[in-house]
C-alpha cells in the first residue's frame, strides 16, 4: 500500500517536475549565451538584466516547488481529494509519512536543479575557480590532518541544509492540519501559516540574540590578528542542528496530531 | 470475526464548536440491506455518514464498523461515495478506476469497464473535462464497483435528472454485493423509496424512527415519502 501511495505521488509531483526541471535548463542556457559575451561593453546592460532575471526565475522555481508541495497536501489531505485520501486503508501517520517523503524528494530534486542550473551557466571560469577552491580545501585538510573535521563540517552543512528544506515543507503541512478546523480549509492554512511564521521569526530573533550574547560572553583569543572566540564552529552548527530540528518535529508531531485524532473533513 | 451488526452508533454525539450536528444517536444495522438515511437538510445524515467513515471523530459516544471503530480495518471493507467530487480532477475515467484499484483489492476493475461504456463515457477523458451530472456516475462507478461489505452513499441522486437517477438506482441494485448493506443517504424519498428494505428517519440529529419500509406501508397505510411529508411538515 505504501508503494502505491508513493506512486500517485509522485506522479503528480511529476508532471510538475518536467516543466520546471525543463525550464531551469532553458534559463541556464540563455543566461550562458549572454555569459559568454559579458565582456562586449555595448551588451552590458542587457546580460546585468539577463543575468538578474535568471536569478529571480531560479528562485521564483524553488518557491513554486514548495507552493507545490503545501497545496498537494492540502488538496488531496483536507480538501476535495481528502475525501478518498481518508478512505485508503492506512494509518494517518503513513499518509503523513508518504506525503511528506515524497515532497521532501520533489524539493531536493529541484533545489538540486536550481543549482545544477548555476552551475551549468556559469561552467567555465568561475566553475573552475569553485572546483579549485573546494579541492584546496580538501588538500588542505589532509595536509593538516583535519580531513575528518572537514569531513564533519561537509556533513553538519548538508544535514542542516535538509533540515531547513523539511522545516519550509513541514510549516505548510503544519498550517493545513490546523486550519482545517476553520469553515474555510484554504483560509484557515493561510492564516496559520502567517500566524507560525511569526512565532518562528520572533523565536529566531530571540534565538540568534541569545546566541551571539553567548559567544560573545565566552573567552577569545587572538590569531592571526584577529579575536576569535574559544567555541567550536561545531559546537554552533549542532546547536543549529539541534534547534531546527526541534521545529521539524514539533511540525511533524502538530501535524500527525491532527490527522489522527482530529480530523475534520467537513 | 464478523459482528452482528455492520453499522452500529452508540449514543454518538457530533458538534461543530457549540452547533450540535448528531445528539445521542444509538443505532444498529444488519447485514443484507438497502437502507435510506432520510432526513431535511442539516439533520445530521452526511455528519453519521463522514463519521462511519473516520472523517470526523466523535464528540461523545461512539460508531463501530462491523464491531471495530473506524481505522484501517474498517476502511478495507467500507465503500464510500461522498456528496461531492473526490477522484483527482487531473486524471482520466481510466486512470482514476485503476487508482481506486490500486488501494482496494476488492475493486472489479472489468465491472468498472463495464458500466463506463454502457454509461457511453469515454475512459481517455479527463475528469476535469465532464459534466457535473457525469462527475457523479463516475463517482458512483468507483464507489459500487467494489466488492465490499458497507456501501455508504452519501446524496448519490441530488443533482442529477431523473432519468439518470433510475440509472444510479439501478446500478445500485444490480452492483452491491450479495450479503452487503448499502446506507443510501437522500431526502429524495420518493425516488429511493422502491428500493429501500429499511428507512431511518434522522432529525435534528437525532434519529426519530428506523423500521422496515413494509411495515410503513402496512402499519401506517401510507408511502415512506408521505409519512415523511406528514412526520417533517412545517
Amino acid at each position: 500500500m505504501v508503494g502505491k501511495l508513493f506512486k500517485y505521488e509522485f506522479k503528480y509531483y511529476l508532471r510538475w517536475l518536467i516543466p520546471i526541471m525543463s525550464g531551469c535548463v532553458v534559463l541556464a542556457l540563455t543566461s550562458k549565451l549572454f555569459y559568454l559575451v559579458r565582456d562586449v561593453q555595448e551588451l552590458y546592460l542587457i546580460t546585468q538584466m539577463v543575468y538578474s532575471t535568471y536569478t529571480m526565475l531560479i528562485g521564483a522555481a524553488v518557491v513554486l516547488g514548495y507552493v507545490i508541495v503545501a497545496l498537494r497536501f492540502l488538496k488531496s489531505t483536507f480538501t476535495q481529494e481528502a475525501y478518498f485520501t481518508h478512505t485508503i486503508p492506512v494509518k494517518p501517520s503513513t499518509l503523513l509519512n508518504v506525503k511528506f517523503a515524497s515532497g521532501a524528494l520533489f524539493m531536493i530534486v529541484i533545489i538540486a536543479g536550481a543549482v545544477g542550473s548555476f552551475i551549468m551557466m556559469f561552467t567555465g571560469s568561475v566553475f573552475s575557480t569553485v572546483t579549485k577552491g573546494v579541492a584546496d580545501m580538501i588538500s588542505s585538510a589532509f595536509r593538516e590532518n583535519a580531513l575528518g573535521n572537514f569531513i564533519l563540517g561537509v556533513f553538519e552543512v548538508i544535514l542542516l541544509s535538509l533540515l531547513v528544506i523539511f522545516v519550509e515543507i513541514l510549516h505548510p503541512y503544519a498550517a493545513c492540519a490546523i486550519g482545517q478546523r476553520m469553515k474555510s480549509k484554504t483560509g484557515g492554512a493561510i492564516m496559520w501559516y502567517f500566524i507560525i511564521f511569526a512565532i518562528i521569526r520572533a523565536g529566531s530573533t530571540l534565538f540568534m540574540i541569545g546566541n551571539l550574547s553567548w559567544i560573545s560572553a565566552l573567552e577569545s583569543i587572538e590569531e592571526s590578528g584577529r579575536v576569535v572566540p574559544t567555541v567550536s564552529p561545531h559546537l554552533i552548527m549542532w546547536i543549529y542542528i539541534s534547534v531546527v530540528l526541534a521545529v521539524d518535529l514539533t511540525f511533524y508531531f502538530i501535524t500527525r496530531h491532527r490527522l489522527k485524532k482530529k480530523l475534520n473533513i467537513t | 470475526m464478523e459482528s452482528e451488526y455492520i453499522l452500529e452508533c452508540i449514543n454518538l454525539s457530533k458538534s461543530y464548536g457549540t452547533i450540535p450536528a448528531l445528539r445521542g444517536v444509538n443505532l444498529r444495522l444488519c447485514r443484507g440491506r438497502i437502507v435510506g438515511l432520510l432526513g431535511p437538510n442539516g439533520s445530521g445524515k452526511t455528519t453519521l455518514i463522514k463519521l462511519a467513515n473516520g472523517l470526523l471523530t466523535p464528540t461523545d459516544g461512539e460508531i463501530l464498523i462491523n464491531g471495530m471503530k473506524p481505522g484501517v480495518e474498517t476502511k478495507k471493507i467500507v465503500s464510500f461515495l461522498p456528496d461531492r467530487d473526490f477522484l483527482p480532477a487531473w486524471m482520466t475515467i481510466e486512470k482514476a478506476m485503476r487508482y481506486v484499484r490500486d488501494f482496494f483489492p476488492d475493486f472489479r476493475l472489468d465491472a468498472a469497464s463495464e458500466m463506463i461504456a454502457r454509461l457511453g463515457l469515454d475512459p481517455k477523458q479527463k475528469i476535469r473535462t465532464l459534466s457535473k451530472g457525469n462527475r457523479e456516475k463516475v463517482s458512483l462507478i468507483s464507489a459500487m464497483s467494489r466488492d465490499a461489505k458497507l456501501y455508504l452513499l452519501d446524496e448519490p441522486i441530488a443533482g442529477v435528472d431523473p432519468a439518470t437517477r433510475d440509472y444510479i438506482l439501478e446500478t445500485i441494485l444490480q452492483n452491491y454485493a450479495e450479503n452487503s448493506t448499502v446506507v443510501i443517504s437522500t431526502h429524495l424519498i420518493a425516488d429511493v423509496e422502491k428500493i429501500l428494505n429499511d428507512v431511518v428517519f434522522i432529525k435534528n440529529g437525532s434519529v426519530d424512527l428506523y423500521r422496515s419500509a413494509d411495515e410503513i406501508r402496512e402499519t401506517e397505510g401510507m408511502s415512506v415519502d408521505a409519512l415523511f411529508r406528514e412526520v417533517y411538515r412545517w
